[in-house]
């Protein structure tokens, strides 16, 4: 067992390295692994640079973490919900935050996105953090009753996304043709646009959440076993409960502002996860994540190069991918 | 396997306890002794599985004190209660892809430190909670793969392993057929001999019961009905208040409990 996690957590880190240079190599600027290497070593030519360093590997970076906290945020709502479907785009958690970053670049009435000014990039995690933060209240008071129960949180979050999904489409409407589209890209998920600026705001708040999550990730493999049980072994529950239902709301708040609206990575790393090395979460929380990024760097790269010149947003990849899987997890549920 | 220095003993005052607007126990005052299996009894409804909630503390009593060691549960650091007293409820919920020794071993969680791994001490710990349950062939087998009555014993080795004196079960021969309940019920008592363990089930059967109980209470309508050893309280007339049932009984082989050979519904 301990050699087959080992065995399982150097692959997965070998695919992601390699995903991350296919990504450096491809796109409408085409590179050998030769040209690549040699550019990350500095001796690239100055067209070679800016690919790599000002366009591909920020966007790598910010991808990278982004898989990060989603599938962080994944595990820790299935874990708490013991509902091994929950994820933070099907509760509404990142339907919120898209909400409140739609709201906030059409209220500063930017045409392109990358015509977004520097003080709204660095407003929009903070916006991004609040609408999640909003959403996530809203859907544990109304599933509150005596307590929250995992079911009732699940099925309102389905609701108040599908709610939260409309006004995003209502707000959409009174948008003009350039807003609409990069408001539909942006909520559809799309890694565009990441430069270094980005990656400054995700990478430490990630670093930080995460480290904190892997702390009480003991906790949370308890919390696994069930109210009554969690609770003879010295868990405070309800507290424990928030706390974590807290740190899932940020993770995906932080990644959905510099992404948006992504669904399904936070399913998808943590089941691959789960079936590689079991549920306890020491070990499935960071194989999650590792996972989580491998998928979004491919689904990255696919989205990039399958359709040149047009892009697609990396998040209808992933949902090509995920729409299948979840199915046929849903399937197999009884 | 630990050496008490001082015994725990759970006494009840004045409790009070609600669901939603219904009052299940309105006023219960209750002493449990230490070291001996004190099993309660009542019909569904009555309020048993309550009263053990609230002493597990899952449930928040509306009024009263529930003591452990003369000092009240609420006043308790829940991990430190968690060394105290452990908990299984009626039908936890089976985790999939958990071995059965890494279940056993999340008995140890309220004496590890968040990230530190298990210590010597914890593994034997382990080894033996597992050895007195009798699962030790088992523990490489995946939880969800064992049958009801190895997963039963799977989920007492974990309480084991928690290393408390006091050991709360709340029905934990339901589903298991005869002969699996009376394995369950030696175990249990094999550990009330062996380490002094107290020892509180709430149970169905009337026969295990009265067989395997120092100390029987009987409950109904959220109220004491009786308590006292076996031979004393379980009498045609108790049972006649407590199922509402007309009793045929026996006295045991060995003359020691009341055995229920027959019983009609009262008309």
């Amino acid at each position: 067992m301990k050699n087959r996690i080992k065995y399982v957590f150097f692959f997965s880190f070998a695919v992601l390295i390699l995903s991350a240079l296919i990504a450096l190599m491809s796109g409408s600027y085409a590179m050998t692994i030769g040209e690549v290497v040699n550019t990350l070593f500095g001796n690239g030519s100055k067209a070679q640079n800016v690919v790599i360093f000002d366009l591909r590997l920020p966007r790598i970076c910010v991808a990278i973490f982004v898989g990060i906290a989603l599938s962080t945020a994944g595990c820790i709502l299935q874990g708490v919900t013991k509902n091994p479907l929950a994820e933070p785009g099907m509760i509404g958690i990142n339907a919120g935050a898209a909400l409140a970053v739609v709201m906030l670049i059409s209220s500063r009435s930017t045409a392109y996105y990358n015509a977004i000014s520097m003080s709204t990039i660095y407003l929009m995690p903070l916006v991004s953090f609040l609408g999640a933060f909003l959403v996530s209240l809203l859907i544990y008071f109304l599933s509150y009753k005596k307590g929250v129960k995992p079911t009732r949180l699940i099925l309102v979050g389905i609701g108040v996304n599908s709610g939260v999904n409309a006004i995003i489409t209502l707000y959409q409407l009174n948008m003009s043709k350039g807003d609409y589209n990069q408001a539909m890209t942006w909520i559809s998920g799309s890694l565009w646009g990441s430069s270094w600026v980005y990656f400054k705001i995700v990478a430490p708040v990630v670093i930080l959440l995460f480290a904190i999550v892997y702390y009480k990730s003991k906790t949370l493999d308890v919390l696994a076993l069930g109210d009554e049980l969690a609770t003879g072994l010295g868990i405070s529950v309800a507290k424990e409960t928030r706390v974590f239902l807290v740190l899932a709301v940020a993770l995906s708040a932080i990644a959905t502002s510099v992404a948006g609206n992504i669904a399904f990575l936070g399913l998808l790393g943590p089941h691959i996860g789960k079936r590689l090395v079991g549920p306890k979460h020491r070990r499935l929380i960071p194989i999650a994540a590792l996972i989580s990024s491998c998928l979004i760097l491919i689904a990255d790269t696919a989205s990039r190069n399958l359709f040149t010149p047009l892009e697609i947003p990396v998040g209808i990849t992933l949902s090509v991918i995920g729409v299948p899987y979840f199915i046929y997890l849903m399937m197999k549920e009884k | 396997m630990k050496q008490p220095t001082e015994k725990q003993d759970i006494k009840i005052k004045d409790l009070k306890v609600c669901y939603d607007h219904t009052v299940v126990i309105p006023s219960m005052n209750l002493s449990i002794p230490k070291d001996k299996i004190t099993m309660i009894i009542g019909s569904n409804g009555c309020g048993k599985s309550t009263l053990l909630k609230s002493i597990a503390r899952i449930l928040k009593p509306s009024q009263g004190e529930i003591l452990i060691n003369g000092t009240e549960i609420k006043k308790q650091a829940p991990k430190e209660l968690a060394k105290k007293m452990a908990v299984l409820p009626q039908s936890p919920t089976v985790p999939t892809g958990l071995l059965v020794k890494e279940l056993v071993a999340y008995g140890r969680f309220p004496y590890q430190s968040p990230l530190g791994g298990l210590k010597a001490h914890d593994l034997e710990v382990i080894d033996w909670a597992m050895e007195s349950t009798g699962i030790m062939d088992l523990k490489d087998r995946f939880v969800d793969s064992l049958s009801g009555g190895q997963r039963q014993r799977a989920w007492i080795a974990m309480a084991l392993a928690q290393e408390t004196e006091i050991l709360v079960l709340d029905e934990p021969t339901t589903y298991l057929d005869m002969s699996h309940q009376l394995e369950i019920l030696q175990l249990l008592q094999k550990l009330n001999q062996e380490n002094k363990t107290t020892i509180v089930i709430v149970l169905h059967e009337l026969n295990n019961a009265a067989k395997f109980a120092d100390h029987i209470i009987g409950m109904k309508d959220g109220k004491l009905v009786f308590e006292g050893a076996p031979k004393d309280v379980i009498t045609a007339e108790n049972l006649r208040v407590l199922y509402e049932i007309e009793a045929v009984l026996q006295i045991s082989e060995n003359g020691e409990y009341p055995i229920c050979t027959d019983f009609e519904l009262l008309k």
